[in-house]
């Protein structure tokens, strides 16, 4: 019976976009749309307050039976609790007290920030050891892929630009080879992968719609 | 946004191919759907974790209460089924906080439905919000519990290659399936399989190998089918077009041009 139930809310829940999309503009669904997101919106900041429970649980049990690396923790509650403050007494006290301001810029633009930033940067030394490892020429299409990739890299940067200046053709310029290839080749290929993708994400959507989807929603097929 | 009478057509010539081969496998008509190496290569991966005694990583990514959510939390079903089945720790970050309850479902009525609910630990799903605070926890988690095997499922942004590479330090092996196709070249680069595209829509049904979900794929093929031919037929008239303005049949260009 509950199975049966949540196949039919889920049948209706999907019935209402769909005519939502295939009404004209001018229907009265127009303006049901815009409280059922409101509702979507009250539904998430319940399942928001889950996560952050979840984050007190695992990090207050590991403060509290002191388990290796509690003080990672204690740097994470603390954290926590200093950004949630700051931006509630921002949001809350009108006008902002100047020293509730600097205590948000010091917290967020000051130290999450550059913390950001730091991860960010790990992309490039993990992007050069990515290259070193994996770019060998093994094969003819290897070859051709670093023959291709080498043109649009120098195509990009502006010593590669003026190697090529010279030449009285456009055509056979770096940067205007780099935009054949990319415009043409590279963009056809993506939308080759995309097209596929989103039917696929057709077929998935009225598997889910039409309670066909097995696994962890629902344990056996209606 | 809505639909015009165009996308109605073309809503209906994909749909219909769908509808008609789930009801065709229900009825117990044989599909037959390639290999897939990425997803075989799960069951490999599960193995390995078994045989080395480590857990497995599961990482959704920049995912969101979406499609691709909703797929990716569907294969995590899955991934948590074959580790309960082998009592294998499954560790879970999630950065969305309406995907995380999802997956914390999922995991423990997998570990359920293999009768090892003792071996569920809540404390294994762990909400992470923010892109780079979810890449640094990850990588921090593939260090310090040196995981055998990840598998990346989901939406991924810049975030992407630094997983991907900090598994590769740990050794593990590592099966990656999204369809940004931004971030396929680093997961192809570093990771031992990557599922690409469709590939990624249809694990669900690869998995499970259940008949009706099998049929949904046959009826996607069908649908993309249908497209390649309208696209030829569409090059066609324009060509058509251009060449007939050239000899000046206005009827024939008006009746290709509607």
């Amino acid at each position: 019976m509950r199975k049966k139930l949540l196949m039919i809310l889920t049948f209706i829940g999907g019935l209402y976009y769909f005519v939502y999309w295939v009404m004209p503009v001018e229907s009265r669904l127009e303006d049901t749309l815009a409280y059922f997101g409101k509702v979507t919106l009250v539904i998430g900041g319940f399942a928001f307050l889950l996560g952050v429970i979840n984050m007190v649980r695992l990090h207050g049990g590991k403060i509290v039976l002191k388990r290796p690396g509690y003080h990672n923790s204690v740097a994470l509650i603390v954290a926590m609790i200093a950004m949630t403050l700051a931006e509630l007494l921002r949001f809350y006290i009108k006008p902002t007290p100047d020293w509730v301001s600097k205590a948000y810029d010091l917290l967020f633009f000051h130290m999450r920030t550059p913390i950001d930033s730091t991860i960010f940067s790990l992309l490039a030394f993990y992007m050069a050891s990515a290259a070193y490892r994996a770019f060998r020429i093994k094969s003819l299409e290897a070859g051709i892929m670093m023959a291709v990739a080498v043109i649009v890299m120098l195509g990009q940067i502006t010593v590669g630009i003026s190697l090529t200046k010279w030449i009285p053709s456009e055509m056979l310029q770096l940067q205007n080879i780099r935009e054949w290839f990319m415009k043409y080749w590279n963009a056809a290929a993506q939308r080759g992968i995309l097209f596929g993708a989103m039917v696929g994400a057709l077929a998935l959507s009225m598997r889910i719609w039409l309670s066909l989807e097995r696994g962890s929603f629902f344990d056996r097929q209606l | 946004m809505h639909a015009t009478y165009t996308m109605l057509i073309l809503s209906t010539l994909f749909c219909a191919p769908i509808v008609y081969f789930i009801l065709a496998a229900r009825k117990g008509r044989e599909i037959f759907i390639r290999p897939i190496a990425g997803l075989e290569a799960i069951d490999e991966a599960i193995g390995r974790a078994t045989e080395m005694g480590r857990p497995v990583l599961y990482v959704s990514g920049m995912t969101y209460l979406d499609i691709i959510g909703l797929c990716s939390m569907a294969i995590l079903g899955q991934v948590a089924k074959m580790c309960a089945r082998y009592d294998l720790r499954l560790i879970v970050p999630m950065t969305s906080y309406l995907l995380y309850p999802i997956a914390e479902e999922a995991v423990r009525e997998a570990y359920a439905g293999e009768g090892k609910t003792d071996l569920f630990n809540s404390e294994d799903i762990v909400y992470v919000p923010g892109q780079f605070p979810y890449a640094a926890a990850c990588v921090g988690i593939m260090h310090r519990e040196k995981v055998a095997a990840n598998f990346f499922f989901g939406s991924f942004a810049a975030e992407s290659l630094i997983l991907a590479e900090a598994g590769n330090q740990v050794g593990a092996i590592q099966v990656a399936g999204t369809i940004s196709t931004m971030q396929l070249p680093f997961f192809i680069t570093a990771c031992d399989y990557t599922i690409i595209g469709e590939e990624y829509y249809a694990a669900t049904a690869y998995l499970t190998k259940e008949p009706t979900m099998l049929g949904s794929i046959v009826g996607q093929d069908i649908g993309k089918l249908t497209m390649t031919a309208l696209i030829v037929l569409g090059v066609i008239c324009s060509v058509l077009v251009a060449w007939l303005s050239s000899v000046h049949s206005n009827w024939m260009i008006e009746l290709l041009e509607r």
